[in-house]
């Protein structure tokens, strides 16, 4: 068990035992194998491990795409194991945002840049994003444009521009620098930085060091368990 | 509207190959499901037609007919018919009286004769002589025979005088005379004074006048109301009704008179429309199945477009997905984005099957409301497109998104035992069609069995084969991975293509063979009824057309211009038994022989020629010497199965210059290789009397066998629609693998891969799903419509029965298009690795 390092009366996340085995032709795999720990309503929380280590799988079952198989995940004190889809679903429109590893999967590629702001606002029940979102990101006058036009670096800071104006309790980031240069990337963890300086909760799964380093709690994993937790 | 879902119909732009599959899909069902509609309408309006078209013009609306009536009661039932008649809408009328046939004196002679009046019959005569419309007009044959000229006065003088000698009204008689021909065309093998050609009044008064006390109660009277005939089963089913309201209308007045025996009132076109719906719902009943499986295919198509929209949309649809959307709102995305190209489709569809309708309809006339329907229909079919591209959509985020059961339910599709559920079904349809064989009842104008279970047989076999097929090719494509072919290159590559998309492998092997099978037994079965057709019709009358004569023109020889075409035969009838008295010279090219060689046939008959009386004896004649009535004792040479009015029947063939006595042939006949129009001109431009003439193409009620014809042809049709789908189907299979297919050929040429090898790869793995579908769908196809053929027949009293086609013409072209399909999509295939950048493709 690892002791959160924020004092926050009650978790953004609490992990308990939590098992994800998947069913494969070759037999049952388990991908997570009984990790406990909790998510601070703040913060950057870094899931660090090698490929394979269950960092990714994790992610998922936070962002509520994936169920864990046994063991209990509390979302805000709620056992999302217990959740329906509709409230699953409710608790991902309102309070989760999640950004993939690889930037086009983050955004539509039909709209431009400010109608991709714009549909993340609206599938969060907000009207539109904040104006200056896009000068925050340092991607500003690009709002006309289509997001084919952005760079890798670009449309992963977009993407989590779109987190941004979901305005929610999470931002879950799934290697979000793997598929950047150093420069995006230093951009992109510039960013995360930023968002957690706003109050936003993130959990990053990631091997990069520097956004390990980013880590306000890190939770290293291998083999599908808690190597290390600090 | 959230802004992804607004945007969908915008979004449909960045995906042109999707776009164009499902407006195809769209179009393709549009069109099937509307053209059934019509197609069954068309059959009910083509059934219309025909009906009318061999009935007597005037005789299609109502009918008054009386006999043996006073020339008073015939003057009023006259006029409360055409009373009753305008009433029902007819404006106009034919009336015509007649006075009883007798040997009237004419100054003198007493020539078996009648008088008549006719509404318009002096303008439907043609004059020879005079032409004055103030006095009788009489036929050339009474003015010879009795010496009757301009000017003379029968009956003792108390007639008005010859003002017109016309041309006797001969057979068969014009349209205007058509329901007229027994009174009005002397029948010469009639017992005397039974016919008489009409000396004409003008007007109705100075018949009545004059011939009402010498007819008595022995005058005749006729009314008939001209109507267009009916081009649609509603407009027949109107005029009927109009029709009926006369005939109860002038049954009542004259019941009211105590006069309703005199006279019979009929509609007989009530009957035609009966069949004629029948048709209709007949021919619709059996293409339903196959229009329904093609609707389902169609929508397994736009299942097909949904899964790949689905994967081309994955990333936006999982990002969605994470956004909190559900499966119905994910469905309603793709709705939203491909309703506008399948709402196109199935306009375009609609528009199709209404352009094209005299391509694949009996007749371009239908219904009122039938294009309306046929558009609900199409609505529908759109409907079931959109609610299907939503479910899929749906069950797809549903699955690898909510669930993550993705693939198990779809897997558990496979092993349901589709093939022995439809060969089920397939033999229930064979025990219906052979337990209920067709026999057609006299008056029964349709075959018992047309209906949708008995037709549907040779479909369901079809489909059994072709699913047999798949599963066989799913289970080798399974196993393949075993196969070590490295020695054959191409080989081992098409096949290592095929397994690994095994999925659209087989889909598009179901699709041909079901088209290729359908297009084979549609062509087949249609092509075995109009053949059965052509070929009972031309047995049953000897030639294309054929007249009575009189012996002595017969014995005299037939004038140039006729013997051109035309030959004469001596018909004696024993019973069952006929006998025929040939010119053996003439008769092979006069005569309807099928596809027998005429030089064969007339070979055959130069051998009645010789010594004694020969004969040919045809069908299950003795072998031996015979007495024969009228022509004597005949010793048969040799032996034909079938001949030219004899048909299949007991029968002998005679030369006519072996008769000993010609004059004792009962009949003498003129039969031609030209049609009826072109027989009775030259009949009559040589003064030859005829009658009875008879024309191949009318001798038999055809709509039995078009019924199944027009049945079959819109299988056809369907067929031709599946054909599309499948080469699309291959096209798309290719194109969407397009990128992975040139990425893998081009790294194998980099690696050594001769380009000889990657073509002949292609062309194995595209050829082998084509041969198998043409191989495996031509021969259920032929298979299918030689076993059908007879039993569809309607008409099997009538040999011969339909037997099986000849589809190697068809076979071959399917052949021929399947290649050319295969080499343009193998073009497209290897050009997409030639001209792959690989560096280009890795990164991308």
């Amino acid at each position: 068990m690892v002791e959160p390092m924020f004092d926050e009366p009650t978790p953004l996340y609490e992990l308990r035992d939590a098992h994800v085995r998947y069913s494969t032709p070759t037999g049952l795999v388990t991908a997570v194998g009984g990790v406990s720990f909790t998510v601070p309503t703040g913060g950057i929380t870094v899931l660090a491990g090698p490929s394979g280590s269950g960092k990714s799988t994790l992610l998922r079952v936070l962002g509520l795409i994936d169920r864990h198989t046994s063991g209990s995940v509390a979302w805000q004190g709620r056992d999302i194991g217990r959740l329906t889809h509709r409230a699953r679903r409710a608790v991902r429109r309102d309070r989760i945002a999640v950004v993939f590893q690889a930037p086009p999967d983050n955004l539509i590629g039909h709209l431009t840049v400010a109608q991709n702001l714009r549909a993340a606002a609206q599938s969060a029940g907000h009207p539109d994003a904040d104006p200056e979102v896009l000068d925050w990101l340092g991607i500003p006058g690009t709002g006309d444009w289509r997001v084919g036009a952005l760079s890798g670096g670009q449309q992963q800071r977009l993407a989590f521009g779109c987190a941004l104006a979901r305005r929610p309790a999470v931002v879950l980031a799934d290697e979000p620098t793997s598929q950047l240069d150093a420069a995006s990337a230093t951009l992109v963890l510039d960013v995360l930085r930023r968002l957690a300086d706003r109050g936003v909760a993130v959990v990053a799964a990631s091997h990069d060091p520097e956004l390990v380093a980013l880590g306000d709690q890190v939770v290293r994993l291998r083999e599908g368990m808690i190597e290390e937790a600090a | 509207m959230q802004l992804p879902w607004r945007a969908a119909p915008r979004a449909a732009v960045s995906s042109p190959l999707t776009v164009l599959v499902a407006f195809v899909a769209a179009l393709l069902l549009s069109f099937v499901g509307a053209a059934a509609v019509l197609h069954a309408d068309s059959a009910g309006s083509a059934a219309v037609a025909y009906q009318a078209g061999r009935l007597c013009g005037q005789t299609v609306p109502p009918v008054v007919d009386g006999n043996r009536v006073s020339v008073a009661d015939a003057n009023s039932v006259i006029r409360l018919s055409v009373d009753e008649g305008r009433k029902a809408g007819f404006t106009t009328a034919i009336a015509a009286v007649y006075s009883p046939v007798r040997q009237w004196d004419f100054n003198g002679p007493h020539p078996w004769s009648q008088f008549g009046y006719r509404d318009g019959a002096m303008d439907n005569l043609r004059v020879l002589e005079g032409g004055d419309r103030n006095g009788v007009w009489v036929p050339r044959s009474i003015a010879d025979d009795a010496g009757i000229k301009l000017g003379d006065r029968g009956l003792n003088g108390t007639l008005p005088p010859v003002t017109a000698i016309y041309a006797d009204v001969s057979d068969p008689v014009p349209a205007y005379w058509c329901s007229e021909q027994q009174r009005i065309v002397p029948n010469p093998l009639a017992t005397e004074g039974a016919t008489a050609a009409v000396i004409w009044f003008p007007t109705l008064e100075s018949f009545t006048t004059t011939m009402g006390p010498p007819s008595g109660n022995a005058a005749a009277v006729t009314v008939r109301f001209p109507a267009d005939p009916p081009t649609t089963t509603d407009a027949a089913a109107a005029l009927v009704t109009r029709g009926r309201a006369v005939v109860d209308g002038v049954t009542a007045r004259l019941r009211a008179q105590d006069k309703a025996r005199l006279v019979i009132a009929s509609n007989y076109f009530a009957k035609p429309v009966e069949v004629a719906r029948s048709a209709g719902s007949t021919v619709l009943g059996a293409v339903l199945p196959l229009t329904v499986i093609s609707l389902l295919v169609g929508l397994a198509g736009v299942g097909a477009v949904t899964v790949q929209w689905v994967q081309r949309r994955q990333a936006e649809l999982r990002l969605l997905w994470a956004r909190g959307a559900g499966p119905v709102a994910l469905g309603w995305r793709a709705v939203l984005e491909l309703a506008a190209p399948l709402l196109v489709g199935a306009v375009a569809g609609l528009v199709a099957a209404r352009a094209t309708l005299s391509w694949y309809a009996p007749s371009t006339e239908l219904t009122g409301g039938t294009v309306g329907l046929a558009a609900l229909v199409a609505a529908g079919v759109l409907v079931a497109a959109l609610v299907v591209v939503g479910a899929v959509t749906a069950l797809r985020a549903h699955r690898e998104f909510q669930s993550g059961t993705a693939r198990r339910t779809s897997r558990a599709w496979r092993f349901v035992p589709w093939e022995l559920i439809t060969a089920g079904l397939a033999y229930l349809a064979w025990a219906r069609l052979d337990s209920t064989p067709t026999k057609l009842q006299f008056g029964q104008p349709l075959p018992q069995t047309a209906d949708a279970v008995g037709l549907a047989f040779p479909l369901l076999v079809v489909l059994t084969v072709a699913l047999v097929t798949v599963r066989l090719t799913r289970w080798g494509l399974r196993a393949a991975h075993r196969a070590n072919l490295w020695r054959f290159p191409a080989a081992h590559l098409a096949l290592r293509r095929l397994a690994a998309a095994a999925g659209s492998a087989v889909g598009i092997l179901l699709v041909g063979t079901l088209a290729v099978g359908t297009l084979t037994v549609g062509v087949g079965v249609a092509d075995a009824q109009s053949e059965a057709l052509d070929t009972k019709s031309g047995l049953f009358v000897g030639a294309e057309s054929t007249a009575q004569i009189p012996g002595r023109v017969a014995l005299a020889g037939l004038p140039p211009a006729l013997a051109e075409h035309a030959t004469v035969v001596g018909v004696v009838k024993n019973g069952q038994s006929i006998v025929l008295a040939v010119d053996p010279a003439t008769f092979a090219r006069s005569a309807w022989l099928g596809d027998r060689d005429p030089d064969d046939v007339a070979t055959q008959l130069s051998t009645l020629a010789g010594p004694g009386q020969r004969a040919l004896r045809v069908g299950s004649t003795p072998d031996r010497p015979v007495e024969l009535p009228r022509i004597g004792t005949v010793r048969p040479v040799s032996q034909v199965p079938s001949f030219p009015l004899i048909g299949t029947g007991p029968g002998y063939v005679v030369s006519r210059a072996s008769l000993a006595d010609p004059e004792d042939i009962d009949v003498w006949q003129v039969w031609s290789a030209e049609p009826i129009a072109r027989l009775v001109a030259d009949l009559d431009a040589a003064g030859i009397h005829h009658l009875h003439s008879r024309s191949k193409a009318l001798a038999l009620d055809g709509l039995p066998f078009l019924t199944v014809t027009w049945t079959f042809d819109f299988v056809t049709a369907l067929g031709v629609v599946l054909a599309i789908v499948a080469a699309a189907a291959l096209v798309l299979a290719v194109e969407v693998r397009r990128r992975q297919n040139a990425l893998a050929g081009a790294l194998a040429t980099r690696m050594g891969l001769r380009q000889r090898t990657l073509v002949a790869s292609h062309l194995t793995e595209l050829g082998s799903l084509a041969g198998v579908s043409v191989a495996a769908g031509s021969a259920a196809g032929a298979v299918c419509a030689a076993v059908s053929a007879p039993m569809l027949d309607p008409s099997p009293w009538l040999r011969p029965v339909a037997g099986a086609p000849d589809l190697v013409p068809l076979v071959s072209t399917t052949t021929l298009v399947a290649a050319a399909v295969v080499a343009l999509v193998c073009w497209s295939a290897v050009r997409s690795v030639t001209t792959a950048r690989v560096g280009e493709l890795i990164r991308g």
